[in-house]
């Protein structure tokens, strides 16, 4: 139908206790509460701890486990949208699911903008129709796909949320489930994670279109070198843009490091770019279908290309996921996951 | 049936099971250890050994042959004890839909797998020493047929070392005897103690 692509995130997260101790400052000698983390715990231990229909059962239904943690996490919400810090993001679960032997919850959140008055138009002939507004307190919806995957017999788990091209409840969603879980004590700590796949995939049908190079925070002479009329701007920061690049990723990333063991050639050192390590590399690229994506080249160099979902798994003639669709595309991506982070074994 | 034995895949599975997990992924760390504790330090040892005229005499070797013989009876019945507790944990978990049950059924039968792979060798390699103990112990002698001389002269080369080359052999495959024998002993041991404790191998 329209442009709008649906994008897949997925996340690689651990969880640990969290141990909140009572630490005395050493001047003033007031009390300040501090977070240590102790071991990573299986997910077993995590559910029968904090999922337990009622404190005295005995035998452990890992099922009712699994519905305790989906109704406590549905409460969480007290039936209020959740909102980010800024109050400009809000979502709410439309349908929590589990899947116990799988160990997986899952279903469909609604989120989207909020926190501020909007005034919704007609893109045709604006002025011929009638104006609608939107409150500061209302929240534009789309709805989301998400999937928890957490296996009891590890605390690796995975994460996966679904977004479009231009909307996406990520940093609102991620911050409420790790809200969620330190209610329970228990840390939850994540990594963007790229299945292999996506990866290769990636290497082989895109081109690289842009490359920019930004350093931050230049210290004061360096910009008075610049030109002295930037002496006292503290947060200047600067990009040096590589522009109208067909570049294949594979022969790029093998011959990105020169044989001097640098990134740039130039001189750039009047910059304080002499060092690979002194900026922040951006590669955008595009792939055959003209679809735009970029990834940060950190110090730890990971590749991590947007998932775009095929539009089969829209329901017909609209740009939502077909909620049994995704579904199934994600629990067959889960699988493949499973081997790569070496959960699940490979048959000898 | 000559064409169709399996030696050579036994001694293929057996090697790789050295560096394979029972998750199936092969191990960079256990390639490299299995690279010099169990290639490259028979080698090394045999070579020490019959450099330094290390032979062995009519006991040991009656009592290597002995001892390997009682041994590679014992591990033919334990291929059928490994099979048979294999089987159970197929049938046992063929319902099972969990995640972790069924991970659990596949590194039980991966590690089934390898421990029979590992038994059938140590079983080849014990046949071979044998073999090879009988071999050490025949006399070449040249008395009953007249070779030429010029054979004569490589007989008598050959009787210096056919003896040394056997021996290097024979200490290779009896290190690497003890070396599988290890690794089968603590495989059973995490067998048993998974049967009393009912935990997950390691």
């Amino acid at each position: 139908m329209g442009q709008i692509e649906l994008k897949l995130s997925i996340y690689d997260f651990h969880i640990r206790r969290t141990n909140k101790i009572v630490i005395d400052e050493p001047i003033g000698g007031k009390k300040k509460k501090k977070n240590t983390y102790s071991n990573e715990i299986l997910f077993e231990e995590f559910f029968n701890e904090n999922f337990k229909p009622t404190i005295n059962s005995e035998s452990i239904n890992k099922d009712e486990l699994f519905s305790s943690f989906a109704l406590k996490y549905n409460q969480s919400f007290n039936g209020d949208f959740k909102k980010n810090e800024t109050g400009t993001r809000a979502f709410l679960p439309l349908e929590i699911k589990k899947a116990s032997p799988r160990n997986l919850v899952y279903g469909m959140v609604e989120g989207g903008i909020t926190g501020i008055d909007r005034s919704i138009k007609a893109s045709k002939k604006p002025k011929a129709t009638r104006k609608t507004k939107l409150s500061r307190d209302d929240v534009a919806t789309l709805p989301f796909y998400f999937l928890l995957w957490m296996p009891f017999d590890s605390n690796n788990g995975i994460l996966m949320i679904q977004s479009y091209t231009d909307e996406t409840i990520l940093g609102v969603f991620k911050q409420h489930i790790i809200d969620f879980f330190e209610s329970l004590n228990i840390n939850f700590s994540y990594k963007a994670f790229v299945p292999q796949k996506y990866q290769d995939e990636f290497y082989e049908n895109s081109k690289i279109t842009q490359i920019v190079y930004k350093k931050g925070k230049l210290n004061s002479s360096t910009r008075s070198r610049f030109n002295p009329i930037f002496y006292d701007t503290e947060d200047m920061s600067f990009e040096l843009k590589l522009s109208k690049l067909s570049l294949s990723p594979l022969s790029f990333f093998d011959n990105y490091k020169m044989k001097n063991g640098k990134y740039i050639g130039a001189d750039l050192s009047d910059l304080e770019m002499n060092e690979n390590n002194a900026y922040d590399t951006t590669v955008f690229y595009e792939d055959s279908k003209k679809r735009k994506a970029h990834i940060k080249l950190n110090k730890s160099v990971g590749i991590y290309p947007t998932i775009f979902l095929d539009n089969s798994l829209k329901i017909e003639n609209e740009d939502y996921p077909d909620f049994e669709k995704i579904h199934e595309f994600c629990s067959g991506l889960l699988k493949e996951i499973q081997i790569e982070i070496n959960y699940s074994p490979n048959v000898i | 049936m000559l064409s169709e034995t399996n030696l050579f895949l036994i001694i293929k599975d057996a090697n790789k099971s050295l560096f394979t997990s029972i998750d199936g992924v092969i191990e960079k760390k256990d390639k490299a250890i299995k690279l010099y504790i169990f290639d490259l330090l028979p080698i090394i040892i045999s070579i020490l050994i019959v450099t330094s005229n290390g032979i062995l005499n009519e006991s040991l070797t009656n009592i290597l042959i002995t001892g390997l013989s009682i041994f590679s009876g014992l591990f033919f019945s334990l291929i059928f004890v490994v099979t048979e507790k294999a089987k159970e944990i197929r049938k046992e978990y063929t319902e099972s839909t969990d995640d972790e049950l069924i991970n659990f059924k596949i590194r039980y039968l991966n590690f089934s797998k390898q421990l029979i792979a590992q038994i059938s060798y140590s079983i080849l390699i014990a046949l071979m020493i044998i073999l090879l103990a009988f071999l050490t112990k025949i006399e070449l002698s040249s008395d009953l047929i007249r070779f030429p001389n010029y054979f004569q002269n490589g007989l008598a080369l050959s009787k210096l070392i056919i003896p040394k080359l056997l021996y290097f052999i024979l200490y290779i495959l009896l290190i690497r005897f003890l070396i599988v024998f290890v690794i089968i002993l603590s495989s059973m041991y995490s067998m048993f103690l998974e049967q009393i404790n009912n935990t997950k191998i390691k």
